[in-house]
């Protein structure tokens, strides 16, 4: 069953067609190997003879049949020597160490291999040789041959090594397939059962990451990084849904009880145009609500982010400056404007206009504060731009009340009103949007004690180039 | 004048209905887009009220198709799409102006008698005159029984848009919108203060008041008759 799995698997299959394809060529480049090699041993060989055969025809011509005879006699005995016969046509030997024309070479008129008989005091053996005839005159024939056995011995133990090898490589190669497809099937194996059980609900599961770094490593590491992602979006839209149950229930009950009282009231009459006039007002609100709401999410979701353009800032900063200057007058308070030059970031105009605005109206709404009665005309709210390093910062600073650290990060959750603000008009949304957009386009939001007062630094990748406005 | 509602919510044409007869203006209603656009194509209405999800035909194609047509017939997108490039696809295809679901109707009604009126493109007159204010608009001078008065650029640009529309009530988005070019709420009072500031300059020393609040919807500049 395990076995079936690991033989099927892609990995094992490459694993096999490569080593056939490696058995196969190494069968034909050996194949050619042999055969070259032997063409060149017989050819080497049959040049040898052919020598040998001149010379000893040389003899023959000057001294005739009695010297060569004698030439054969004397080579014959040399340890190591050709194999030689001369004699008659017909089988009478005159000299030579092989006893007759092998049949093979009676007809041949080139070379040919033939066997004979080789015999010592222990062994008696046929061996394999090859000989070149010639026709001395009339009918005697003198045979040249040369002993091949020991190439023969060499060619056959080659090519039994050769498949030994081959053996060996396929049976290993084979079983460090398995073994290789078998650990990477293990690995895959992981990767899937770990989405099973994501898929069976347990979104905080991760696929283990060997630190080997390799391609799978790399791959579970991605899908982990898209999993974390996953899993924030679906807690953001948990939490959304529980902020509908909590904080918009509220509203809606109200609207319910304007209605109510509008049904019960006497028609026509004052009371009846003020309790509706208030549901209309209550249900405003909560379409405001709402819509802050699904803003928050679905730049969270990152579904607005896409929509980038090069905006610069510091004009960014300084029309929200112009929108705000009258209000900001009215409560009495200063308003600086500090910005150097033109600082772009890639962002959508409206959303950071909205971020600015949004901290803007916090801040005049904490600064113009309950300290109504000693207002001193001297509170400022600071706006500035600046680059830092390759980021843009902006800055807005008030001289309100300030958040008390250990309150820092807790602003930025939906609904969240802190105990002395909550006689102010707002949803308690409107951090939690400034952090969205700024998330959204890749920046960052710190709050900073101004003493008095809070310092919210936004900061933000500089866009270097001026895209078309 | 007469309107063409092309909206597929039944209460929603209805409430619309019997709002614009209840203002003085004639409706008709379409449930679905194909019908919608045959009756766009009749040129009969001043202006025409267009839902962004439709059965059959969506909105913003019966816009192209009746702009392809040469229907020149004013058009409010009505879309509960609210994102910033939805309104700016709306607008591409052909719409005049585009309000977001929900809406209240003194909004709607505010948007769709600018509408009507601006069969006449903007720009074409040069000097915008209500009772003894002027705006030369080369020069950028505002006088007022012939006394110059002194105008930031914001303040001229609200003045403008807002003697643009003279005798039509405006409403503060739709002054966030085109003064300001600002798609979302600021909170608070802001519009507010800024026309007040406007106010006091244009009307402050005279007798009779040229830009008034219209309650529970917007503001108006008018010759005060």
């Amino acid at each position: 069953m395990v076995l079936n799995r690991i033989l099927k698997t892609t990995a094992f299959r490459l694993m096999a067609i490569y080593l056939l394809v490696i058995i196969v060529a190494s069968i034909g480049v050996a194949s050619y190997m042999a055969w070259k090699t032997n063409t060149l041993m017989t050819q080497q060989l049959v040049e040898t003879i052919s020598a040998e055969v001149k010379g000893l025809a040389e003899q023959y011509r000057i001294g005739g049949s009695s010297a060569l005879a004698s030439a054969i006699g004397a080579r014959s005995r040399r340890p190591g020597s050709s194999l030689y016969f001369f004699g008659a046509h017909k089988g009478q030997k005159i000299a030579g160490n092989i006893n007759r024309i092998p049949n093979s070479l009676i007809k041949s008129t080139g070379g040919a291999q033939f066997k004979y008989v080789w015999q010592d005091d222990q062994l008696k053996e046929t061996r394999h040789a090859v000989g070149i005839p010639f026709h001395v005159s009339g009918n005697l024939v003198l045979v040249v041959g040369r002993d091949i056995e020991a190439q023969l011995e060499f060619t056959n133990a080659t090519r039994k090594i050769f498949f030994l090898g081959l053996g060996a490589l396929a049976v290993f190669g084979l079983g460090a397939g398995l073994l290789v497809s078998r650990n990477l099937l293990n690995r895959i194996n992981t990767i899937s059962d770990t989405s099973k059980s994501i898929m069976a609900g347990d979104l905080s599961e991760r696929i283990p990451v060997t630190g080997s770094d390799d391609e799978l490593d790399r791959l579970s590491a991605n899908l982990n990084s898209m999993l974390a992602r996953i899993e924030t979006l679906m807690i953001g839209m948990r939490q959304v849904t529980d902020n509908i149950a909590h904080d918009l229930k509220t509203p809606i009950n109200r609207i319910r009880i304007g209605a109510e009282e509008a049904l019960i009231a006497p028609e026509g009459k004052e009371a009846q145009r003020n309790a509706l006039q208030a549901t209309i007002e209550e249900a405003d609100n909560l379409i405001k609500t709402f819509n802050a709401l699904l803003k928050i999410a679905r730049l969270e979701a990152g579904a607005d982010s896409e929509q980038k353009d090069s905006v610069d800032v510091s004009q960014v900063l300084e029309e929200i400056a112009e929108l705000y200057e009258p209000v900001i007058d009215e409560a009495n308070m200063k308003l600086v404007v500090s910005n150097t030059e033109p600082l772009r970031i890639l962002a959508d105009r409206q959303l950071i206009s909205q971020a600015i605005a949004n901290l803007v109206d916090n801040a005049i709404k904490y600064s113009s504060g309950s300290d109504q009665d000693q207002v001193d005309g001297n509170k400022t709210i600071e706006l500035a731009a600046v680059s830092f390093g390759d980021r843009v910062r902006l800055i807005i600073a008030d001289q309100g009340e300030g958040i008390s650290s250990e309150d820092h990060r807790r602003v930025f959750g939906r609904f969240v009103r802190l105990e002395d603000s909550r006689s102010k008009p707002g949803s308690g949304l409107g951090l939690s949007m400034v952090r969205a957009i700024v998330k959204a386009y890749g920046g960052t939001i710190d709050l900073k004690d101004n003493d008095p007062g809070l310092r919210v630094v936004l900061s933000f990748p500089m866009c270097s180039r001026a895209v078309a406005a | 004048m007469r309107v063409l509602i092309i909206e597929d919510d039944l209460e929603t044409a209805r409430f619309l209905s019997k709002a614009l007869s209840d203002s003085g203006h004639e409706s008709d209603h379409c449930e679905d887009g194909d019908l919608g656009l045959s009756y766009g194509r009749s040129n009969d209405y001043d202006v025409l009220i267009v839902d962004r999800m439709l059965p059959k035909r969506d909105g913003l194609s019966i816009i192209e198709t009746l702009r392809q047509e040469n229907v020149t017939t004013p058009v409010l997108i009505l879309s509960a799409l609210d994102k910033v490039d939805e309104r700016v696809k709306g607008l591409r295809s052909g719409g005049d102006d585009y309000l977001t679901k929900p809406f209240a109707f003194s909004e709607l009604l505010a948007r769709i008698e600018i509408l009507m009126r601006r069969t006449t493109p903007d720009g074409e007159e040069t000097d915008l005159k209500v009772a003894d204010l002027v705006i030369e608009r080369l020069s950028q001078q505002v006088s007022r029984a012939g006394k110059n008065i002194q105008l930031v650029p914001r303040e001229y640009r609200l003045l403008e848009y807002l003697m643009r529309h003279k005798g039509k009530v405006v409403t503060r988005t739709m002054l966030l919108e085109n003064v300001w070019d600002y798609h979302f709420d600021p909170g608070t009072n802001i519009i507010d203060v800024h026309i007040s500031r406007l106010r006091s300059k244009i009307d402050k020393d005279f007798d009779c008041s040229l830009l008034q609040t219209i309650r529970g919807a917007g503001y108006m500049i008018s010759d005060g008759a």
